[in-house]
């Protein structure tokens, strides 16, 4: 009896730390030109090799990206995970890219000859990523922590009407999961401060969640 | 060596406006950060004026109006960076401050010095270039895809594409529409405070990019 309570309780324990760490899971969806292949090179799923393996020159320059949305979408440091150019190497193009950590959503792979189509974007690849980890701080939902988030948790907690978990407008929406900054599963004055001064870049708060210990 | 300088002022004025404004009291928070301006409940914009409000971009007039629909003139737009710049100078006229403070340093030569002109969205984008220090970053490997995916590119001022390019991939203005960035478009008062806070938050560290 003693022996099962200790493996229920390891079982447990596991499942808690199971649960507490983010899942991510990058599916690359290929793209319709078939001289390009974009593929996982590591295990972290944090590195994609992009390779051209007919009509590339010697010297000829391309460049890549890695943009969140749809592919219409223009690039900005919002949306760009990724962006190099390099040249190629022979009659084969490869390049691994790095980009900064993905969040969960939709990704466009390009690989464009820089020199010569002068802004052609072309698609080579889908990243289709699943993260299953609250995006602590963005108190609103709409994917940015700023002095935004901190206002409407502050009107949140004082009880303004039109603020909730309810609300589909970013003005006046609150995800409970990503407000909740030191994880004790209750929103108050705690989150709104550490949220502050992680905004304010004091030293000890720089990175969310923080669960006190 | 003046770009180092300027740097250090703001980072000084954002450190001393962001400590002032992060009381622990939650009332005296709520306080500071509403009903000062009248007109702004509900606007669009009404969270990123209240943070301009917070780090002195912005004084409440004696009608305690913003009047965010208005548009934005190069006087207004310069006063709130010049706030944010540590308020050099020494007129008693905050904005005369301002003009000089722009004419000395900051100001581009090819925006026109006119303070009751309303702004463009052109001339917004060349002012922060430079006084951000007037270099370009990666997005100066866009500039064949924004050519060919703006629309209206063509009508950018000669000089003015890297400020407006460099503008619009820090996400300090977006596109009026799909395809179209409108150069000449003006700038209303809302729009200068949702500008004010993402150049400032470019120097927090909270751009995308960082």
């Amino acid at each position: 009896m003693k022996k099962m309570l200790i493996c229920c309780g390891v079982l447990c324990m596991t499942l808690l730390l199971f649960c507490g760490t983010a899942l991510a899971a990058v599916e690359v969806q290929p793209g319709d030109d078939s001289s390009v292949t974009v593929t996982k090179k590591d295990a972290d799923e944090k590195v994609f090799t992009v390779t051209k393996s007919s009509g590339v020159s010697d010297g000829q320059l391309y460049l890549v990206m890695i943009q969140k949305g749809n592919a219409s979408d223009m690039p900005t440091a919002e949306n760009l995970y990724y962006l190099n150019v390099e040249k190629a190497s022979g009659t084969t193009f490869t390049m691994d890219a790095y980009p900064k950590d993905l969040d969960g959503g939709t990704y466009v792979v390009y690989l464009s000859d820089y020199a010569g189509a002068n802004g052609g974007r072309n698609a080579v690849a889908t990243l289709l990523v699943d993260i299953d980890e609250p995006k602590y701080g963005d108190v609103n939902g709409d994917n940015e922590v700023t002095g935004k988030d901190r206002i409407i948790l502050s009107r949140y907690l004082a009880k303004w009407a039109d603020y909730g978990e309810d609300k589909t407008d970013a003005n006046y929406k609150v995800v409970k999961d990503n407000a909740d900054v030191n994880k004790d599963g209750q929103l108050t004055g705690k989150d709104r401060i550490i949220l502050s001064r992680h905004l304010a870049k004091w030293a000890d708060y720089q990175t969310l969640p923080m669960p006190e210990s | 060596m003046r770009q180092f300088l300027t740097l250090l002022c703001l980072l000084a004025v954002l450190t001393g406006c962001t400590s002032g404004a992060l009381p622990e009291s939650e009332s005296a928070e709520l306080s500071a950060a509403d009903g000062t301006f009248i007109d702004i409940a509900g606007h669009p914009m009404e969270y990123e004026i209240l943070e301009g409000l917070e780090l002195g971009l912005y004084r409440v007039p004696s009608d305690g109006r913003f009047r965010p629909d208005e548009p934005a003139t190069h006087g207004d737009f310069l006063l709130a960076l010049w706030n944010f710049s540590g308020r050099p100078g020494d007129s008693a006229n905050e904005l005369q401050n301002a003009l000089d403070w722009a004419a000395d340093t900051e100001y581009p030569d090819n925006v026109p010095a006119t303070p009751d002109d309303p702004i463009t969205r052109q001339e917004a984008m060349s002012i922060l270039y430079t006084h951000n220090g007037g270099v370009s970053g990666v997005e100066a490997m866009l500039t064949g895809i924004y050519d060919n995916g703006f629309r209206d590119s063509a009508q950018i001022p000669p000089g003015g594409k890297a400020a407006l390019y460099w503008g619009f991939y820090n996400v300090l203005i977006r596109e009026t529409e799909p395809g179209i960035i409108s150069p000449s478009g003006t700038v209303s008062r809302g729009d200068m405070a949702d500008i004010m806070i993402r150049y400032v938050n470019m120097f927090r560290g909270e751009s995308p990019e960082n």
